[in-house]
């Protein structure tokens, strides 16, 4: 028997041939991403009679115009929007966290009094939608509404997330704990001081969907908020993308000053992405692992 | 029909039931609608103002004008302030990105104390509103004007939570509010359910017409079609795929421009009254012939491929030349003529008027009359009067002191006049504007723009032409049928997607007569016992 002296096949040096056919592919792969992209940027970058004459959709501006930018800059109600969101994102985020990382520590624990029921009533949740209209009772009731707290309270714990906690938590070795109450620490002190740092990955993932779910959110806005002052930056840009010609002849004249539709959706586009593309970079990391770490472990 | 109910369906059913209950909690007992059908409607005398100077004088049964230039001269059209402090709340759609915060907007400020109360307006966009409308009924949280939405069983949520306004406005009552009586009582009967005046009308245009054509590639072919023959003829002469251009476009919601035909063949709008008895429009041969028509216009490849997708993308299909025709409406040219210029000058996008299908003269949908009604909440006479003179204010005409104030503001302090007369917003006041006090309220229509008086010229143009022809109306308009009101959009969208899928040949056209066997089956006969019990009481004939 001879001992193995070849490398295996994905060790080799590859041929020039195989170079050039993953070069090809994945520039083919590269430009059918990014063309859509492209497109949506220079069709937010065009004025009214280029992407009319397009078709709607423009690939190169002849004459590149920030008109469709400074439409939905103008006068302040973006930019106001966009603090609310941020705040609301924030905030809330740092809520649902907390909220979030407390239950699924108790419901971890396998010794806590009646955490079964508990986590059965949370689960209930991810099956059965309560409906509009029930949850907007309950707001009512609870005077949160045209208050940003009605953006956050009844969305404050996501079963989904909990459960990807929880099964992580539970995950951590019992000896650790063990050794940390025989040194005298109590259920807060190893929550914060061993639990939590082992669960970086984990929590930057759950901290990045609850994030992204308070910058995309709209629909609680639409049916709590009545003072558009207090609107977040996504229901502001859905009046953007919705918006039609007015029919009313008083408004005609506002409508033709308004730059192309299409520009203006292409505009939002870019706006409404650019912050989550800024944050997801730095968080890819945690994600990428924290997601293999929930797959992997029940 | 299998007995099978499904996990889903029955939660689906009981979300259903809970959804109904919750709404119609404290509508009283008894309240069926049926209170609704009996007694005379007695609508609001329309009063013209008289008091504008339109360049386009008031044409067609929505008396729509036109202005070229910003009335020089303005009137007023109201007297006094018309609320006595307060609060008065709205709830209200959007199509047009928000204004500022009431706190920060000066025009709508400066409304507030002409109006003499602050105005609550809470404004929704357009597409979201249902969900907006339905939880705020349930919430019992009703602000003063409500854009209203037809929901189930919306004749009993009138009856039980919004006031009637026949006995202050019907007949010459209205008179007392000049801008209201200013309203063409065609538009008024929209607003009305059963016997008795409910809404605040919209006003429209009266028609959309059966589309809008390239005059000049028409020209090009043989002029303006005479019949449905040449009409097919010229839409092949025209498909010309490698010069990226087809004949006709359609788009996600007109199944292949099916109104369009409609017309053609001279189908009935909606349903066909004939001494006191109703006929569904897809009972008809001609509905029948219509889809024939397109299903042979689809075969002969005159239809651009994209004539399924959203109507924004089609419009600009039809603007950039792509399709010769497009079943877009009259006041859709508004876009097309004002980016003409700029996609191709020779281009002359113009509305179309129905073309007979043997040649002889067709008539007109009366489809477009008003956009919506807005109800007011019960309360007392005087409450609601108040109110009254309000929406009086809110409706105020262009060339009024009132209108230039809702939209632009003061003068020197919101705006300023330019040149040639136009009030121009100033930079720090762009976005207190458009408030959308016309989902209130709107009056007859007024075509204004004047950075491209094409748009009037045409837009009018289009309207004048088609109000000069027979207006085939709905007969079942302003009167309620239950059925309909749960089912009858459900019912209207299978409709759509079976002549979609016939048109485009996913279906044979035998799969159209299993369509109106099941319509029937699935409460279209219902619907059509109710409307004609309705029309009785009454007392329509036509």
């Amino acid at each position: 028997m001879t001992a193995p002296t070849a490398r295996p096949s994905w060790m080799e040096r590859p041929s020039l041939a195989g170079t050039i056919v993953k070069a090809v592919a994945i520039a083919v792969i590269l430009a059918l991403v990014l063309y859509p992209f492209l497109t949506v940027l220079a069709t937010s970058l065009s004025d009214q009679g280029e992407i009319s004459k397009s078709g709607g959709l423009v690939l190169w501006p002849s004459h590149p115009t920030l008109a469709a930018y400074r439409t939905i800059f103008a006068g302040g109600v973006v930019t106001r929007a966009l603090f609310v969101s941020i705040g609301v994102t924030v905030f809330g985020t740092a809520a649902s966290m907390l909220a979030t990382i407390a239950m699924a520590y108790g419901l971890s624990r396998r010794d806590m009094i009646g955490g079964r029921p508990i986590l059965l009533v949370a689960l209930f949740t991810m099956l059965f939608n309560a409906g509009i209209i029930p949850n907007f009772l309950v707001v009512k009731q609870l005077g949160l509404l045209n208050s940003y707290a009605s953006l956050v309270v009844p969305v404050l714990v996501s079963a989904f997330n909990l459960v990807v906690l929880r099964n992580f938590f539970m995950n951590i070795p019992q000896e650790l704990i063990d050794s940390a109450r025989i040194d005298g620490a109590g259920e807060l002190s190893i929550l914060i001081r061993l639990v939590l740092p082992l669960s970086k990955a984990v929590l930057a993932v759950v901290a990045l969907f609850y994030a992204v779910e308070y910058w995309n959110s709209f629909f609680h806005a639409l049916l709590y908020l009545s003072d558009t002052g207090k609107w977040p930056l996504s229901l502001v840009l859905r009046a953007y993308v919705l918006q039609s010609q007015p029919t009313a002849g008083s408004t005609d004249a506002m409508a033709n000053q308004l730059p192309p539709q299409e520009g203006i959706q292409m505009a939002v586009v870019i706006i409404a992405i650019v912050p989550i593309l800024l944050v997801y970079p730095f968080l890819q990391r945690y994600f990428t692992k924290g997601v293999l770490t929930g797959a992997v472990k029940g | 029909m299998s007995p099978h109910v499904s996990r889903r369906g029955l939660l689906a059913g009981a979300g259903a039931a809970v959804l109904g209950g919750t709404l119609l909690s404290g509508c009283g007992s008894g309240s069926s609608g049926a209170a609704l059908a009996s007694g005379t409607l007695k609508l609001p005398t329309y009063t013209p103002l008289g008091k504008g100077d339109p360049d386009l004088p008031p044409v067609g049964l929505c008396r729509t004008e036109g202005y070229y230039r910003y009335p020089k001269d303005q009137f007023r059209s109201v007297s006094g302030t018309p609320a006595s402090g307060g609060t008065i709340s709205a709830l209200v759609a959007i199509t047009a990105p928000p204004p500022k915060p009431r706190a920060q907007n000066a025009i709508w400020q400066a409304s507030e104390k002409a109006i003499g109360a602050r105005m609550d307006l809470t404004m929704i966009t357009q597409s979201d509103y249902k969900q907006r409308f339905t939880t705020t009924i349930a919430g019992d949280d009703i602000p003063d004007f409500v854009l209203f939405q037809k929901i189930a069983n919306y004749a009993q949520l009138l009856q039980a939570k919004f006031a009637d306004l026949s006995e202050f406005l019907g007949g010459d009552a209205v008179r007392e509010y000049p801008n209201l009586a200013n309203i063409p009582t065609v538009c008024w009967q929209q607003a009305a359910v059963g016997s008795k005046l409910y809404g605040l009308p919209l006003c429209r245009n009266g028609m959309q017409g059966p589309g809008l054509y390239h005059k000049e590639m028409f020209d090009e072919v043989g002029g303006y079609p005479k019949d449905a023959d040449e009409f097919f003829a010229y839409l092949k002469e025209l498909t010309r795929p490698s010069k990226n251009r087809w004949g006709i476009i359609g788009h996600s919601e007109s199944a292949y421009s099916l109104k369009t035909a409609l017309m053609m063949f001279r189908a009935p709008l909606n349903w066909r009254l004939t001494n006191g008895k109703l006929v569904k429009d897809i009972e008809t041969d001609e509905h029948r012939e219509a889809v024939a028509y397109l299903r042979k216009l689809f075969r002969a490849g005159v239809f651009h491929p994209d004539s399924n997708a959203p109507n924004n993308r089609t419009k600009n299909l039809f603007n950039n030349g792509s399709a010769a025709v497009s079943c877009d409406t009259v006041t859709g040219l508004l876009g097309a003529v004002s980016n003409q210029a700029k996609v191709n000058p020779t281009f002359q996008p113009r509305a179309m008027t129905p073309i007979g299908h043997d040649g002889k003269p067709a008539g007109v949908y009366q489809d477009f009359v008003i956009n919506s009604f807005a109800v007011l909440r019960r309360g007392s006479d005087k409450r609601i009067a108040e109110l009254l003179r309000v929406a009086d204010y809110l409706a105020a005409p262009l060339g009024s002191v009132e209108n230039q104030l809702l939209n632009y503001g003061e003068q020197g302090r919101t705006f300023t006049f330019d040149d040639r007369g136009i009030p121009q917003l100033t930079p720090d006041h762009v976005s207190d504007s458009p408030i959308p006090w016309g989902f209130i309220v709107n009056g007859p229509m007024q075509l204004f723009d004047a950075e491209n008086s094409d748009t009037v010229k045409w837009r009018y143009d289009g309207v004048k032409r088609l109000s000069t022809l027979d207006a085939v109306a709905d007969p079942t308009v302003g009167q309620y049928s239950n059925t309909d009101a749960t089912k009858g959009a459900a019912m209207t969208q299978t409709i759509m997607d079976t002549c979609t899928s016939i048109i485009a040949g996913r279906k044979p056209m035998s799969a159209y007569d299993e369509m109106v066997k099941q319509w029937r089956a699935g409460g279209g006969d219902t619907i059509r016992g109710e409307y004609e019990k309705s029309i009785e009481k009454s007392g329509v004939q036509r």
